[in-house]
């Protein structure tokens, strides 16, 4: 997988004989085609001579079987080049998709899916083009040349060698123009994502924007947008239009047919075999434009597969290797020690020097202000995340030695920011699960005070979500999650923010059905809900990353002032001790 | 099928965008009619020449003629794909333009249905598919004048082989439709394959930590392998659609060309010039491509006239836009605020408020307080118009709503909602949306005040620090302060915090508590929050259930008249006291 183009060889490789006979028919169907050509010209040299029908007929049967080689090898040629064209592009889709599941959290930040997805869409499609029509197109204009230059040599060679400097100035000409067009093309695709990004972006906000009244300030970005993708389609359609490689062939050709007519009024020159140059060298005029749009797509096609293959093969420091520790039957305490983090790229740390242990079955609330570190904590737990430097040790094991698909089939979370996926919201809930049965997917979604909701649709557990179906609201899609995580049944849940979008009615309802849950996991939960922080067997105190407190509710009341902070709104609290 | 637009309207809507650029039309339209006269005119000095060659008279002028001719055409063609590609680009950008405008425009329940996705498909999509109309539209004159003038010469050669062309127009115009019909059938399959597994693709790569946190990559894949080789499968079809066609078209050329053989012999029996026939042969391609080509843009042109439609039933629906009939300035009003006898209904059937009636003096501090559902947000939407009472009025200050100007009504009411969307930009321009004369010492003022200082200055570029696609980068707090800065920079007459501050921790709560004093103090203010601490300074405090008041008055008020709002209450405070932690430890 060295070179990009061995790369793509590799997948054209894999069906050696197809891809051969293809390649073979796409040469010899053109031959074919212009034999048709040459047969009407001798029509019409018997014609000249004054021969009859039976002279003619002799050339005419020889049509009909020419006819039939030629359709049938030009429909198998391009039909089942189309079809290894796709085999070839959703292997390759395959493969993008199955590499990048498998990058690291890390690399996937600094990733746009936006990016991404121009990968796996226009790159993929570029490359397809390329494959079907383009590289057949290519053979076949080479050979309609082949075939002109044979006929141009039957009437002076010397316009043949002509044709042939022609033939290679013009493809050295139009490779460097469809080298000046392309970047062209793809800067219009660009500024057509940023349009639609704008749109999109503006549909979704709609409330906001008519809330400030700020519509004509949307507008006026749109606007530029579109002005920007414009000025790059009018640039890209006036480089088009003055093909000017184009103009060379045609004076050449005019220029062939001028001195062809000479001859021709000499008697030098048959009337058939000047038909015959007029009408094979249209074909190459029409081949030359042909080339010109090959060539376009053919670049187009190696910069997509060059893309592709860097995107492919592109450099994952961060990725978490596999350790081989199962777990199973483990004690589920979780040891922090000194751990510090830092997002790559960035120049802050996000948490620093934090030490403590969580032991088996506890509940640990970690409190903070938005952006003290909470969900890196827990990320780093999950080994979305590797600690910069420290280490974190489950039952005494470093987390890294352990196999990560057995570490995170027990661990489950339920994040700040709940994101369903574009499924059904059975698929949702059995989600980690993909196998379990109906009537357990309903029992969990009782628990989670879901099933209530779901049964209220009229396609139930089958309705869809997202984009094509319906929105669920806050506290709807928090539910689904808590299925989606109680579903697991973890040894260790994590809960990010998860009550927020719930009302105290809601939550009561969710907290006394989970806690049965709650008793015998290891459970670390980041919340603003002071009953549920201290109730928590321990609490972690963060600001700027940094520990400031931790303990169980009785020890941080009397000692910690900040924590303290917290509770005297609303409680009566004991006398606070001096140490 | 009923339909809100008619063809004509659509050919008018669509020849309203072109006459805008009268000029490039025109340029285009004359250099396109140069085109295809100077490409005949080649063949015709053809003629000419062998004519001459037959006849041994000079053939300098037709070969000089034959030449100019050919250059000519090219230079016009160049000069009509410029002028083409012009007009196409700027007539997308206006139909473009004025697409989103006009969807913008359009009422809330409009959003409500439809998709953004869908919206922005409209905008980005159909549009493009029209400017391959502007294309096809220009090459389908082309095309047909060029058939024509084709035909017409052979008429003047040979009134018979010309006959036998025209015969044939109908028989490849039937074929070639039908297959390309076939061919359009199954390339919509395709895409829309094509496009679920784009869409599958992007979801996994979006959430992707959801994935790996609950151990799903086997699955993924599996899944992903099903959607990708349905779509291959589909391509095949579509592939042999395509790839019959062509072969199709070149057997009928090979029958035509027989046919012109066969006939053109039994006339040359007959007294036909051979040099006459030989330009049939010559000719064959000049005729037969554009004839082809035609037939594909009747496809064509359906498919631009039904992206046309869905454009204009989402933008030329005027049912669909903003009532914005008022003229009131609602610039300086005290914010009183009156429901008198409000019932709404969201689908027409299922009343969701009804009977709410209240009323709010200037400069008073309301809270809606109710279960999920009841309808507080509901009365926060009605206010700034985002829907119409289906029943009773809102007035402010003594004026229905109606009568005023709509953007004066909602820079008036400020709305600060539950769901925070950034917008992709930077933090500063997410900030200007709110108040687009705030300069940066207001702005650091403001993000003070919210609490919002410390982690914008952390961030690499300060106040020009990217947000990103819907905020990803920044944390739910984060996006509610920024939300909340907006509200402030906004500086409203009558303010409504609907759930305003729910994903900021209660610690940070209590720090900008300030920040909301000053917003609520001077002026009349609606709050809706779950958080019942947040609400007890308020004046009066109105109940909602499924929909109707059943609660009003001050705090102390209804705790002493027992019912919903004491529940509530009690219920909160015992989630947050101690007596519920001692009944919850285990």
């Amino acid at each position: 997988m060295s070179s990009p183009y061995g790369w793509l060889l590799s997948y054209v490789t894999r069906r050696p004989l197809t891809s051969a006979l293809i390649l073979v028919t796409a040469i010899v169907e053109p031959v074919f085609y212009m034999y048709a050509l040459f047969l009407s010209a001798d029509i019409i040299a018997v014609l000249q001579s004054g021969g009859g029908w039976d002279q003619i007929w002799r050339i005419y049967v020889v049509f009909f079987p020419l006819i039939v080689v030629q359709v049938g090898m030009f429909f198998g040629s391009s039909f089942f080049n189309e079809v290894i064209a796709h085999r070839i592009t959703t292997d390759m889709t395959y493969d993008l998709f199955e590499t990048l599941q498998d990058r690291s959290l890390t690399y996937h930040d600094g990733k746009d899916v936006g990016e991404i997805m121009s990968r796996a869409t226009n790159d993929t499609r570029a490359v397809n083009y390329g494959l079907s029509p383009g590289v057949r197109m290519l053979f076949g204009s080479i050979t309609v040349w082949g075939v002109g230059f044979y006929v141009v040599y039957g009437v002076e060679p010397l316009f043949a060698y002509a044709m042939l400097v022609i033939f290679i100035v013009y493809l050295a000409l139009t490779i460097s123009y469809a080298k000046k067009v392309a970047p062209l093309s793809k800067l219009s695709l660009e500024t057509l994502v940023d349009v639609s990004s704008i749109a999109s972006d503006s549909f979704n906000g709609i409330r906001d924007l008519k809330a400030y009244v700020s519509l004509s300030r949307m507008k006026r970005n749109f606007a530029k947008a579109t002005a920007t993708q414009t000025r790059v389609k009018e640039k890209e359609g006036e480089v088009g239009a003055w093909f000017y490689p184009d103009i060379i062939l045609r004076l050449f050709i005019l220029l062939l047919i001028g001195y062809a007519t000479t001859l021709l009024t000499s008697g030098a020159l048959g009337i058939d075999r000047f038909v015959l140059l007029l009408t094979t060298t249209a074909m190459v005029v029409a081949m030359g434009e042909e080339l010109n749009w090959v060539s376009f797509i053919l670049i187009q096609s190696l910069t997509a597969t060059r893309r592709l293959h860097e995107f492919m093969n592109d450099k994952d420091p961060h990725y978490i290797m596999d350790g081989d520790v199962k777990f199973e039957g483990m004690s589920a305490r979780i040891e922090f020690a000194d751990v510090s983090f830092r997002y790559p790229g960035t120049e802050v740390d996000v948490l620093m020097d934090l030490s403590f242990t969580i032991e088996d079955s506890e509940t640990l609330a970690i409190i903070g202000s938005p952006g003290s570190g909470k969900s890196t904590l827990t990320k780093l737990i999950q080994r979305l995340y590797t600690p910069t430097s420290g280490e974190i040790r489950l039952d005494g094991i470093p987390l890294s030695k352990f196999e990560n698909s057995s570490l995170r089939r027990n661990i489950a979370t339920v994040e700040q920011d709940v994101h369903l996926f574009n499924d059904s919201i059975l698929e949702n809930i059995r989600f980690a699960r993909p196998d379990t049965p109906l009537e357990e997917v309903i029992e969990v979604a009782k628990i989670a005070h879901a099933h209530e909701f779901i049964s209220e649709f009229p396609d139930g557990y089958e309705t869809l979500i997202g984009d094509n179906g319906v929105r669920l609201s806050g506290g709807q899609a928090q539910r689904v999650a808590i299925a989606r995580a109680i579903i697991v049944n973890p040894e260790i849940l994590i809960i990010d923010d998860g009550a927020s979008a719930l009302d105290a009615k809601m939550e009561i309802q969710i907290q006394e059905a989970i806690s049965e849950i709650l008793r015998t996991r290891t459970t670390i939960i980041t919340t603003h809900r002071l009953a549920i922080i201290a109730k928590a067997d321990r609490i972690l105190m963060l600001d700027r990353g940094r520990v400031i407190g931790f303990g169980t509710h009785e020890e941080l009341i009397t000692r910690n002032i900040e924590y303290r902070k917290l509770f005297e709104k609303h409680f009566e609290l004991p006398p606070l001790e001096v140490s | 099928m009923d339909r809100k637009f008619s063809d004509r309207y659509l050919l008018g809507m669509a020849w309203g965008y072109i006459s805008n650029h009268l000029r490039i039309f025109a340029v285009a339209s004359v250099a396109l009619l140069l085109n295809v006269v100077l490409s005949i005119l080649g063949p015709v000095m053809l003629n000419f020449m062998l004519n001459a060659a037959e006849t041994g008279d000079t053939l300098m002028p037709y070969v000089l003629g034959y030449i100019v001719f050919n250059a000519l055409g090219w230079l016009a063609r160049v000069f009509q794909m410029v002028n083409v590609t012009r007009l196409n680009a700027r007539v997308v950008k206006e139909i473009r333009d004025s697409t989103f405008s006009n969807i913008l425009e359009n009422k809330i329940p409009f959003f409500d249905v439809q998709k953004s996705g869908e919206l922005t498909s409209r905008v980005v999509n159909d549009t493009k598919e029209l400017s391959e109309l502007g294309m096809s539209m220009a090459s389908f004159i082309t095309d047909l004048l060029r058939v024509l003038l084709t035909i017409a010469f052979f008429l003047y050669l040979s009134p018979i082989l010309g006959l036998f062309f025209l015969l044939f127009i109908p028989v490849v115009m039937v074929i070639s439709i039908l297959m390309s019909r076939w061919e359009r059938k199954e390339s919509s399959v395709w895409r829309r394959r094509f496009g679920e597994v784009n869409a599958r693709f992007s979801d996994i790569m979006s959430k992707i930590a959801i994935s790996k946190a609950f151990n799903r990559e086997e699955e993924n894949l599996n899944r992903f392998r099903e959607i990708n080789e349905a779509t291959y499968r589909a391509s095949v079809k579509r592939g042999l659609a395509i790839f019959l066609f062509w072969p199709m078209t070149d057997l009928m050329l090979h029958a035509l060309r027989l046919i012109i053989i066969a006939v053109g012999i039994w006339q040359i029996s007959n007294g036909l010039p051979l040099v006459n026939f030989i330009m049939f042969i010559v000719l064959l391609g000049y005729f037969y491509w554009p004839l082809i080509n035609l037939a594909n843009k009747y496809n064509s042109f359906q498919v631009a006239s039904a992206s046309l439609e869905r454009i204009a039933k989402v933008s030329e629906d005027m049912d669909l836009r903003e009532d914005d009939g008022g003229t009131l300035p609602a610039d300086s009003i005290c914010g009183e605020i009156v429901f008198r006898d409000v019932d709404f209904s969201y689908d027409g059937e299922n009343l969701v408020l009804s009977d709410i009636n209240f009323s709010i003096s200037p400069g008073e501090r309301v809270a809606l307080v109710g279960h999920t559902g009841a309808g507080k947000s509901t009365i926060a939407s009605l206010l700034v118009r985002f829907y119409e009472v289906s029943d009773g009025s809102i007035t402010v200050d003594g004026h229905d709503i109606k009568d005023y100007d709509l953007c004066s009504l909602r820079r008036a009411v400020g709305l600060v909602s539950q769901r925070v969307l950034l917008f992709k930009g930077t933090i500063r321009e997410n900030l200007l949306i709110a108040n687009p004369e705030a300069d940066d010492a207001r702005m650091w003022e403001v993000l003070d005040m919210v609490q919002a200082r410390e982690f914008i200055e952390l961030l690499p570029k300060g106040l020009d620090s990217k947000v990103e696609e819907n905020g990803k980068n920044l944390s739910a707090g984060q996006k509610q302060m920024i939300s909340f800065a907006r509200a402030v920079l906004s500086e409203p007459r009558v303010i409504v915090l609907d759930e305003a501050t729910s994903a900021v921790d209660l610690y940070t709560e209590a720090k900008i508590q300030d920040a909301i004093e000053t917003l609520l103090s001077s002026r009349t203010s609606i709050s809706i929050a779950h958080r019942l601490t947040t609400i007890l300074k308020s004046d009066k405090i109105i109940v909602l259930d499924h929909g109707r008041i059943v609660q009003v008055g001050s705090h102390e008020e209804l705790l002493a008249q027992g019912g919903m709002y004491s529940e509530m209450y009690n219920l909160y405070l015992e989630t947050q006291s101690a007596k519920y932690l001692e009944k919850i430890k285990y």
